[in-house]
């Protein structure tokens, strides 16, 4: 028998409460994530990219099973962490460990680096040793090229790029075999995105880490990911490998995307948003099941993408794209 | 590494005043002029003199010593009440925070009922339901002190949660209570300390209050209350008696409210970084 891919994601769903437009108005929803399923094994590098708002986060959520899903399947080394005794969740969470979008608020203000980044060990790790772990601490902070100097310092006292390397470490000092990293770079200056991005690459070099990589920058992900996966308001709409799919893109969407390469506008609070044919649309605006999601914004729509909903179909080697028009989006 | 902000000359005045109230019921523990409970009615209402710097009532009490120990019992009170509220009201309101759902529900519906209540004269109804006392005066004090802390708890605990350092303790395998007591009430402790100075000085108030009408300290335990009380019979022949427990209550509650403001400005919880993380690191 095989052994089960590392992560493995089925269909899954993920619904929230708009804001009323006024008291008496419907409750509405938004499908932050709409039915995406994905695949990764150990030692792999998956890519998401979409706009803001097209629900990277919240699949990150949903991977790392901070939330459950509403519908679908999350299974990580065959395991569903939703369904799983506590003790048992636990040991599958010491495995996948995560980079938060926001290196200041994912650590606690008032925390020490020794701390912050023991706390994975201290909650995943009763096999270590309360005596070892300031020497695994400062393990993982060399890991990260950090010195033991930072151990005693509180996240206010450190730069921007330091946080995010101590986010990193706290990531890795469990030595999980999936990280999943959501926008790591988007709030630092450009300079150190390089740094901490050539991290990523070295880490995945020696120690095998298998790497979802959220971002909104087609740049980065080429730098860092072996495959890639678009998104749109919560919908899959192409994957593939990165290289491939960002050379002769399949769907209008991820052709737009590229077009807006190289701007990086490292925007308030690291939301960026790409130059785009148009905004997207208000969440509310878009709703499942009449027609592709994309159509509205889409050069290429015909009246067909008004009645069907395009799935995801093979293109090429290891490719598919959910658009009616592919062949020709790649043609062309 | 922006230095610390000051607390404002305003606060500075309040913690001079809160420390001189807390000095002398300290010192009242062990030395008092007189035995503010001893009669010497040869000497009664004697003006301010030699033996007695502040005079005398009309048993001929020291009303120097009175006021000390006054003092001591105002501040056993409030902190006692203020006590409760903290730590019946906080572990209410982190519990509604970190739980949400039909929890959440009950302790705020409680919260309600507890607000729709006139708190003082809800005091007095109790302390005559149970009797007066210091110890009744206490439980009805701190009764409504409950609410307002878990109040105060939850709403700066809610938008804590959503905040990614918890999402990374959740991940990091803490449960809610552990985060809750690590992460959570280290970062709104802020908010606590300056709603506990301002509660304090209201359950200052409010023992006296109670003490005045009789409900709270009884004869021959001493307090501001009581002293005005007393005092209220010789008003115009002695006005010093009552003039002075009510500067007294009125110079703590006013310092304890500037102490509260400063302490406010300078634990901004929008800034999220309080008293430890100023402590130099390096
Ligand atoms: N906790 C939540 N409650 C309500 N709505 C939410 C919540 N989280 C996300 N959403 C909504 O779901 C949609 C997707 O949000 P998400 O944060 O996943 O997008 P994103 O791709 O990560 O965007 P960004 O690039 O800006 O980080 C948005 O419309 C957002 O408003
Ligand atoms: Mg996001």
């Amino acid at each position: 028998m095989t052994e089960p891919a590392l992560l493995a994601v089925r269909d899954v769903v993920r619904a929230y409460p708009l804001p009323r437009r006024h008291p008496l108005a419907p409750a509405g929803t938004v499908r932050a994530v709409a039915g995406v399923s994905l695949d990764l094994a150990r030692g792999e590098s998956l890519g998401i990219v979409g706009e803001s708002g097209c629900g990277k986060s919240t699949l990150s959520r949903l991977v790392t099973a901070l939330e459950p899903p509403d519908a679908g399947r999350v299974h990580i080394a065959g395991h569903d962490p939703n369904t799983l005794p506590r003790m048992a969740l636990r040991r599958l969470r010491r495995r996948v460990q995560m980079v938060f979008q926001d290196p200041m608020g994912s650590l606690d203000p008032r925390w020490t680096v020794a701390r912050i980044v023991a706390e994975p060990l201290a909650g995943l790790a009763p096999d270590v040793p309360r005596a070892d772990r300031r020497a695994r601490v400062a393990e993982a902070l060399a890991a990260v090229g950090l010195g033991a100097e930072a151990l005693d310092l509180y996240p206010h006292q450190v730069s921007g790029g330091q946080r995010q390397r101590i986010a990193i470490a706290r990531a890795l000092v469990t030595d999980p075999d999936l990280v999943v990293a959501d926008e790591p770079v988007s709030a630092l200056d450009v300079s150190v995105q390089a740094q901490v991005l050539n991290l990523f690459l070295d880490l995945r070099a020696r120690r095998g880490l298998a790497l979802l990589f959220v971002s909104h920058d087609l740049d980065v992900v080429r730098h860092v990911t072996e495959r890639v996966l678009v998104m749109v308001h919560g919908h899959a709409v192409e994957t593939g490998p990165t290289e491939a799919v960002l050379s002769r893109p399949a769907h209008p969407h991820t052709a737009a995307l590229r077009a807006a390469v190289p701007r990086i506008e490292a925007a308030w609070e690291g939301r960026a948003r790409a130059r785009h044919a148009g905004a997207p649309p208000p969440p509310e605006d878009v709703r499942p099941g009449d027609g592709c999601v994309y159509r509205a914004r889409c050069p290429w729509a015909v009246d067909h993408c008004a009645r069907a909903v395009p799935t995801l179909e093979p293109v090429g080697p290891g490719r598919s794209a959910a658009c009616f028009r592919a062949r020709e989006v790649m043609g062309g | 590494m922006a230095s610390p902000r000051r607390l404002s000359a305003a606060g500075w005045i309040g913690a001079a005043i809160a420390a001189v109230v807390i000095l002398t019921a300290l010192v009242s523990l062990v030395w008092t002029p007189h035995d503010p409970t001893v009669m010497d009615v040869a000497n009664k209402l004697s003006g301010p003199g030699a033996a007695h710097p502040l005079g005398t009532d009309h048993f001929g009490r020291d009303t120097l010593s009175q006021l000390m120990v006054g003092a001591r019992v105002s501040i056993a009170v409030s902190v006692v009440a203020v006590g409760l509220g903290v730590g019946l009201g906080v572990p209410l309101g982190l519990l509604a925070a970190a739980r949400r759902g039909w929890i959440d529900e009950a302790v705020m519906r409680f919260n309600d009922l507890a607000f729709a209540f006139p708190a003082l004269l809800t005091a007095v109804l109790i302390t005559a339901l149970l009797g007066p006392g210091a110890i009744n005066a206490i439980l009805a004090i701190g009764l409504f002190n409950i609410p307002v802390f878990a109040r105060v708890a939850r709403g700066a605990a809610l938008p804590l949660w959503k905040r990614p350092f918890i999402q990374a303790a959740r991940l990091a395998g803490r449960g809610r209570t552990r985060i809750s007591l690590d992460h959570i009430l280290p970062n709104i402790a802020g908010t606590l300390i300056v709603q506990a100075t301002i509660q304090f000085a209201l359950a200052i108030l409010a023992e006296a209050g109670l003490s005045y009408l009789g409900l709270g300290s009884q004869p021959p335990e001493v307090s501001w209350g009581r002293m005005l009380n007393e005092a209220q019979t010789f008003l115009f022949l002695e006005p010093r008696l009552a003039v002075l427990p009510g500067l007294a209550i009125v110079l703590t509650v006013l310092g304890l409210n500037l102490l509260g403001d400063g302490l406010r400005d300078r634990l901004d919880p929008r800034l999220e970084t309080g008293l430890e993380t100023r402590r130099e690191g390096g």
